[in-house]
Formats: C-alpha cells, sequence, structure tokens
C-alpha cells in the first residue's frame, strides 16, 4: 500500500489529463484563428467584387410543364446551397431528366465499373 | 446379456461425462446471473448489442464440460500461446483479440467514423469539461486502491469505469487486471445503460435553477477543414504525450478522418456497420466468457459494482462542478449541465444534459453543445487510460 505512489498517481494522471487536452485546446484555437484569417481574405475581395454588379436581374427560366412553381423555389434553393455564395448564379431552364436506361441497368453499369 | 452390460456401461460413461455431472452450486448460480442479464439486455433494453453477447458468453463458459473457455491458460506474465492454440475451445481462440488488444480499438474505429467532433472544433472550452469528468476515475483509484482487497493494477482496472467507455475499460482491464475483465465489463456497461438513471439527480443537486436554464450561443459553423486536421492533430498531441493511448486514439481518429475526408465512403461504410457488428460480437462473446464462477463470485465483484457507480457518480459530479466554475468564469455563457456529458457514455450523457436543461426551460436545446463534452470525454477517457497503464502496466 504505497501511499505515494496512489496519490501521486492520482495527481499526475488528472495533471496529464488536462495538459494533453489544454494543448489540444490551444491547437483547435490556433487552426480555427488560421481559418478565419484565411476565409476572411477570401470574402474580402469577393465583398468588392459584387457591390458593382448588384443582384444581376436575371430572367426567369424556362420551366418544363408540370413543375410548380415551388419546385422551382425549392431546387433553386438547393443549387444555392451546394454552390454557396462564392458566385452568383442564374438558373437558365429546368427539366426533367428523361429515363433514358432502366435503373437496375444504370446500378449494374455502375457496379462494374467502379474504380476499386 | 453382454449387450445389456455394456449398453448400460455406454450410458453410464457417458452420464459421467455429461456436463449434468460437473454442475454444482457455483455454475447454477452463474446460470441465473446471466439469465438475469439477459433478461435485462431484451426485456429492458440495457445496451443490448453489448450486454446479450456477454451474458450468453456468461453462460457459455460456465457450462460444465464445454472446455470452451480456459482462463487458467491466460493467467500469469508470459502466456503460451502454443497451448491456447492447441487446446483452447472457440471462446480461447476469440479472446486473442481482447488479449492482444486487437478488438477496442477496432470499435474505436468504428466509432470514429459514426462521431462528428463538430460542437467540439466549434467550442474548444468544451474540452475542459472532457477533462474535468475524468476526474472520476482517479477518486475512485485513490478508494479502491486503499481498500485493502485489490491491488494497484486492480484499483486502476477498476477506476476506468469511470470513464463510462466500454473499449477503453476492456483494453485496460486486460492488461492490468484480466482475471477481473468480466465484471468490470459487466458493470461498465450496466451502468452505461443506467446513465439517464444516475446523472440527473446528481446534476440536480449541484447546480441551481437559473444555472440551469442558461440558454447558450449557437455554435459556429466548422469548416470542412478544420474537421479534416483535427484528427491528426489530435493523434499527434495524445500519441506524443501519452504514447500507450495511442492505439486507441490512433484508430479513433482514423475512423474520423475517413469519415470527414468524405473520399473513401465505402471503406467508412464497412466501419461503421460490418466492422463493428463482427467486433462488437467478438468482444462480447469473449469478454463474457472470462466470467467463470471462481472469478466472478467474489467479493471482489460486489466490490467492483459499488465502485463502478461511484465512479459514474463523482465523473458526474467533477464535470458539473467544473461546468459552474465555466459558467462563473466566462460569465454565465456555459450552462453548467453539460458538464455532466464529460462522462463519456455517447450520446446519452448528451441527450440527459439536454432533457435535464429542457425541464427548465422547454426552449433550451443543449444537445448539441452538451456533445463537445461528450466526445471529449472519449479522448479524455483515452489518455487517463494511457496514463493508467504506462505506470501501472
Amino acid at each position: 500500500m504505497d501511499v505515494a505512489l496512489i496519490i501521486g498517481l492520482t495527481f499526475t494522471g488528472l495533471a496529464v489529463v488536462f495538459a494533453a487536452l489544454i494543448i489540444l485546446i490551444f491547437c483547435m484555437w490556433v487552426m480555427g484563428a488560421i481559418m478565419k484569417r484565411v476565409t476572411g481574405k477570401q470574402t474580402k475581395s469577393p465583398a468588392q467584387a459584387p457591390k458593382a454588379p448588384a443582384a444581376p436581374q436575371a430572367p426567369a427560366p424556362v420551366v418544363e410543364e408540370g413543375v410548380t412553381g415551388e419546385t422551382v423555389a425549392v431546387i433553386s434553393a438547393a443549387i444555392a446551397a451546394m454552390l454557396g455564395s462564392d458566385r452568383p448564379v442564374a438558373i437558365r431552364s429546368i427539366k426533367r431528366a428523361k429515363d433514358s436506361r432502366p435503373a437496375w441497368n444504370m446500378a449494374g453499369v455502375t457496379e462494374n465499373t467502379r474504380p476499386f | 446379456m453382454e449387450i445389456i452390460n455394456m449398453f448400460v456401461d455406454t450410458i453410464k460413461n457417458l452420464a459421467l461425462e455429461s456436463g449434468f455431472a460437473g454442475i454444482d452450486f457455483k455454475t447454477l448460480i452463474m446460470f441465473i446471473i446471466s439469465g438475469v442479464l439477459i433478461y435485462l439486455a431484451i426485456g429492458r433494453q440495457f445496451e443490448p448489442l453489448l450486454l446479450l453477447p456477454i451474458a450468453f458468453g456468461m453462460l457459455l463458459t460456465n457450462l460444465p464440460g464445454a472446455e470452451m473457455f480456459h482462463s487458467e491458460f491466460f493467467q500469469g506474465t508470459s502466456i503460451d500461446y502454443g497451448q491456447v492454440l492447441h487446446d483452447g475451445g472457440l471462446l480461447d481462440i476469440l479472446y486473442l483479440g481482447v488479449k492482444l488488444g486487437i478488438y477496442p480499438p477496432l470499435i474505436f474505429l468504428g466509432i470514429g467514423a459514426m462521431t462528428d467532433f463538430g460542437p467540439l472544433i466549434a467550442n474548444p472550452k468544451s474540452f475542459l469539461l472532457g477533462a474535468a469528468a475524468q476526474a472520476g476515475i482517479f477518486f475512485t483509484f485513490i478508494v479502491a486502491a486503499f481498500l485493502p482487497f485489490y491491488s494497484l493494477q486492480e484499483a486502476g482496472a477498476i477506476a476506468i469505469i469511470g470513464g463510462a467507455d466500454g473499449p477503453t475499460a476492456i483494453y485496460v482491464a486486460k492488461t492490468l487486471a484480466p482475471q477481473l475483465l468480466g465484471s468490470i465489463a459487466v458493470a461498465a456497461y450496466s451502468y452505461m445503460a443506467l446513465v439517464p438513471v444516475i446523472q440527473p439527480p446528481i446534476m440536480r443537486a449541484l447546480t441551481t435553477k437559473k444555472e440551469r436554464s442558461v440558454i447558450m450561443e449557437q455554435l459556429r459553423p466548422v469548416s470542412r477543414i478544420e474537421k479534416i486536421l483535427f484528427p491528426i492533430i489530435v493523434t499527434l498531441v495524445v500519441s506524443l504525450l501519452v504514447p500507450s493511448a495511442a492505439p486507441l486514439m490512433g484508430m479513433l481518429m482514423l475512423g474520423n478522418i475517413m469519415k470527414e475526408s468524405g473520399v473513401v465512403d465505402r471503406l467508412v461504410k464497412t466501419a461503421q456497420n460490418e466492422l463493428m457488428n463482427i467486433i462488437t460480437i467478438f468482444l462480447g462473446v469473449t469478454v463474457g466468457a472470462t466470467a467463470t464462477a471462481d472469478v466472478f463470485l467474489s467479493f471482489k465483484t460486489l466490490g467492483i459494482i459499488a465502485l463502478g457507480l461511484a465512479a459514474f457518480c463523482l465523473g458526474t459530479a467533477a464535470g458539473v462542478l467544473f461546468g459552474k466554475i465555466m459558467y462563473k468564469a466566462t460569465g454565465g455563457k456555459v450552462n453548467p449541465l453539460i458538464g455532466s456529458a464529460g462522462v463519456s457514455a455517447v450520446p446519452m450523457a448528451a441527450r440527459v444534459s439536454q432533457k435535464v436543461g429542457q425541464k427548465e426551460n422547454p426552449a433550451n436545446f443543449l444537445l448539441m453543445h452538451a456533445m463537445g463534452p461528450n466526445v471529449a470525454g472519449v479522448i479524455g477517457s483515452a489518455v487517463a487510460a494511457g496514463v493508467l497503464l504506462s505506470v501501472l502496466g
């Protein structure tokens, strides 16, 4: 029953756990600061450009029959979310994709051509 | 006459060799205990993914005459692997994955592939709460080490139950106290299932209503690059500081970087599903198999059950108290309830923080904020395990 070892191990253990995690906090904070600096520079320069061509008025997209205005709004929102606010995008037309190949055939082609 | 004699003799020999001849009082008790655990796993859904294989492994290992597991092969400092491979039963061979330290890191690989460290990266202060909750481990170690019937190694293995992390507990116990592995695993998983019952009273007792009602501000969005750099940084820092934690931490972060990279989707899918499931089955059954009658039915097991509960309670209390310190230090921006999520029972402890917080203020969504300390606790308990292994192992 080595009392010194027991107490020593407890305090050492707590100290090491805290030390490791504090080092990690520091690393995360540094990483966060670097990321902010890098993305800050990127948003600063495009911030000048869009001021000039403010919201270009795009003509309404040519939409196939049967596609509701709600669907058009959803598709536009999805595209905007995917591309981010990098550049303004105008949607020219929305058409249904044709069923050129049955789904099973497509699945077979994908399976065979997927790179390992 | 000869034929009848031979017939009777054969039956007599079969009867003597059958398991029924080998059953004694202790075996029956183990059957009943494993039956209770099976009921808890199936009927009450106590962490069934692990508790069911553990309970059934306990049943299998106590079958007299089946020779599926020989705990005597694995005792002592040097194991005769030739004997294990030659004379061992099915569970002996599968147990090699535990003894050689293969299964727990692979489970961590799967866990890393399922974990989102975003909330932690967005609010790195959560690391402190993850560290504070590991105090439960070390305070339990003091108590266990001062009790006369546990050696230092056994105390360390019992203390790690407070980390609330199954694979970590198994990884430590198989090195420090393999004879207690079965009891420790059963205790660890049972208490993890009981987190929603154990934590709330402690959380409410240590916080004021005002502290519980704190609404924390929205987490900042975390970029993909940060999520990819995080596993690399953590692996380097933790493994260089505490090399014995490298297998666990390395595999956890490998799983995570595979998930965040987005370029190895097939591997991530396997790690999350098939690999996790296979290793879980093997780990559960073999850990349960270590719970033979002679090691499980002893006062040490009762002590493990009591100390395990103490470890959970101390960890929760330490986390909440540190949360209060952070509340005061940040001028009321941190809700102390998320401190209890530093006990790394992911995601159960975070959900408990959410529920207790919602009782005070139904519009308070602490879940994402609590996930930060929750996953930080996984890292913290792995570091604590590394410290225990390097000093006591």
